[in-house]
């Protein structure tokens, strides 16, 4: 596709891809105008734009309308604050380069940390064309050489990058460290951002530390959100609730003993079965989940309006599922269910309407989250 | 048809649910091996972050199979919702003798787990496809089968995720061997 990963998948065939890819290129095309004359009317550059005119009513509409896609990561640069706190950690990340070098005694990596990011990298975005090793050459040299005796092809330049992110990146925030999902959501940077790994260090600081703050903790708080969200889909989408609720009434009142196994801490309410399923809408900002094209504009939205845009999307996603949801008889199915629906929502421009128009999730606002966490 | 009058039909035809949970260290080959009884067909996996669940059903048993990401710092979050697992699938990557240890003493961990003491455990030794990989006996004998799982029903099972070898046999043992849950 436009972006360099495959079209179509076990869950959206190309030719559902393709008719969908016709309307939506042209839709691209007239965003990007109306895009132009936005920062032609703000006096603002477009060839290459790392300014982009200041928040308000009109720029968020545009944004949740989706972001031109070759300007997106600076977009989402901006509108995080991004250029504020470069400034702030001027050659922090080189530093932080230098340092993984080393080794652990001397300030460097951990060696967990560090094998942990290695088997991960060959394994983000295999499908994207940006991610694959050059296919090995044949060596004219020696034709009688087997192909098993040939080097493997040297990693892409995009990989490096990301191995030089995470290492930084965990080296910095040890209270993290490396947590599966950081590789897709650094890759995803990375590519939007042309390599700029600075940049996609900031942007991954300002995603653990803003958006989703303990998400990828090494005591991970993940539970936290979905919690929210399940508190969230309770009021708002009852109808579903009531088919995916399947907490154990005894769990309320749980007996000696069944509560409180080693390492789980306090007792917390239990979250019923399906909402684990939500745990990469969080944890990889819904990469793998949805779409990639409706990944990005969830991260467009994400950027410029905050971490409410998750639970907005998400509450959508049930929405949008409800039918399907109701429609289960065998209560093995639900989470099946549940964990393929987003992966099919091709249809970005219907699944962010139902995001922001339907009454009711507006109400879902920062001050609410925040609160709730 | 009423849901009552099909389980019925249900007993009497001998069909049954089974429930399994697939760990095993990352990279193993676990979501390939749940796609390949899902689909039939190979597909290019990446890190779970999660779970990723599938019904599959074969041989008059419905497989519910919860296939768990592989990074132990996520597991935490959900150990708590393993209680009802009928069946263990733990995936070793037979082709890693570094990390064989790793597995064994994560494979204790989660067989000595008061939610896991009625699960049966199938271990498929993975990816014998490649020419220098430990055989199931290697498998079982690194992985002190005899001592930590002495308390359950268990069997290692060669497979190549990638080819799909194995991986029913390895289900046709757990459909023989569970035990129906006393209704």
């Amino acid at each position: 596709d436009r972006y360099g990963f495959k079209k179509s998948n076990q869950y959206i065939s190309k030719a559902e891809y393709d008719a969908w890819n016709t309307n939506y290129t042209q839709y691209i095309e007239r965003r990007r105008k109306k895009w132009y004359a936005l920062m032609r009317a703000y006096g603002l550059m477009t060839d290459d734009p790392i300014r982009f005119p200041p928040k308000s009513e009109k720029v968020k509409r545009y944004v949740r309308k989706g972001i031109p896609p070759e300007w997106r990561g600076a977009a989402w640069f901006w509108y995080a604050g991004g250029p504020g706190r470069l400034a702030r950690m001027q050659g922090v990340y080189w530093e932080l380069v230098r340092r993984c070098e080393k080794p652990e005694d001397e300030g460097g990596l951990n060696d967990a940390d560090r094998e942990h990011i290695e088997r991960d990298l060959h394994r983000t975005f295999p499908d994207n064309i940006s991610f694959k090793p050059d296919p090995p050459t044949t060596p004219l040299s020696s034709p009688e050489s087997s192909p098993e005796s040939w080097p493997d092809p040297p990693d892409p330049p995009i990989l490096n990058s990301l191995r030089r992110v995470l290492r930084a990146f965990a080296l910095h925030n040890p209270q993290i460290g490396y947590c599966q999902s950081l590789n897709f959501i650094a890759g995803l940077l990375l590519l939007f951002l042309k390599s700029d790994e600075e940049k996609a260090f900031i942007l991954l600081d300002v995603i653990t530390s803003v958006h989703l703050p303990g998400t990828h903790a090494r005591v991970l708080e993940a539970n936290v959100d979905i919690g929210v969200l399940m508190d969230l889909l309770r009021e708002h989408l009852p109808a579903v609730w009531n088919r995916i609720d399947d907490g154990d009434p005894a769990d309320l009142n749980p007996a000696p003993g069944k509560r409180g196994a080693p390492g789980l801490g306090p007792a917390q309410p239990r979250l019923p079965t399906v909402s684990l399923a939500t745990t990469p809408w969080f944890m990889s900002l819904f990469i793998g989940t949805l779409p990639i094209e409706s990944t990005l504009r969830v991260w467009d939205s994400l950027f410029y309006e905050g971490s409410k845009t998750l639970f907005r999307v998400s509450l959508a996603i049930f929405k949008l599922g409800e039918p399907s949801i109701r429609a289960i008889e065998d209560p093995m199915e639900v989470f099946q269910v549940v964990q393929t629906l987003p992966r099919k929502m091709l249809d970005v421009n219907m699944l962010m309407e139902a995001c922001w128009k339907r009454k009711g999730f507006g109400s879902v606002n920062q001050e609410l989250i925040d609160e709730r966490r | 048809m009423g849901g009552g009058l099909s389980k019925l039909m249900d007993k009497i035809f001998g069909s049954k649910e089974m429930r399994l949970l697939m760990l095993g260290l990352d990279a193993a080959g676990k979501t390939t091996i749940l796609y390949n009884l899902k689909l039939e067909q190979n597909v290019t996996t990446i890190p779970t972050v999660g779970f990723n669940v599938e019904t599959v059903t074969y041989k008059n048993t419905k497989f519910n199979v919860w296939d768990v990401g592989g990074q132990d710092k996520i597991r935490p979050l959900w150990r708590h919702y393993f209680s009802g697992t009928q069946g263990l699938v733990f995936v070793v990557d037979s082709n890693d003798r570094e990390r064989v240890e790793e597995a064994r003493s994560e494979l204790q961990r989660i067989i000595q787990d008061r939610e896991m003491k009625d699960a049966l455990l199938l271990v498929f030794a993975n990816k014998q496809d490649i020419k220098n990989a430990m055989r199931p006996d290697e498998v079982s004998r690194r992985l002190k089968l005899d001592e930590i799982a002495r308390d359950h029903l268990w069997k290692v099972e060669p497979s190549c995720a990638t080819t799909g070898e194995g991986i029913f046999e390895g289900l046709t043992w757990l459909s023989n061997n569970v035990k129906l849950p006393n209704k």
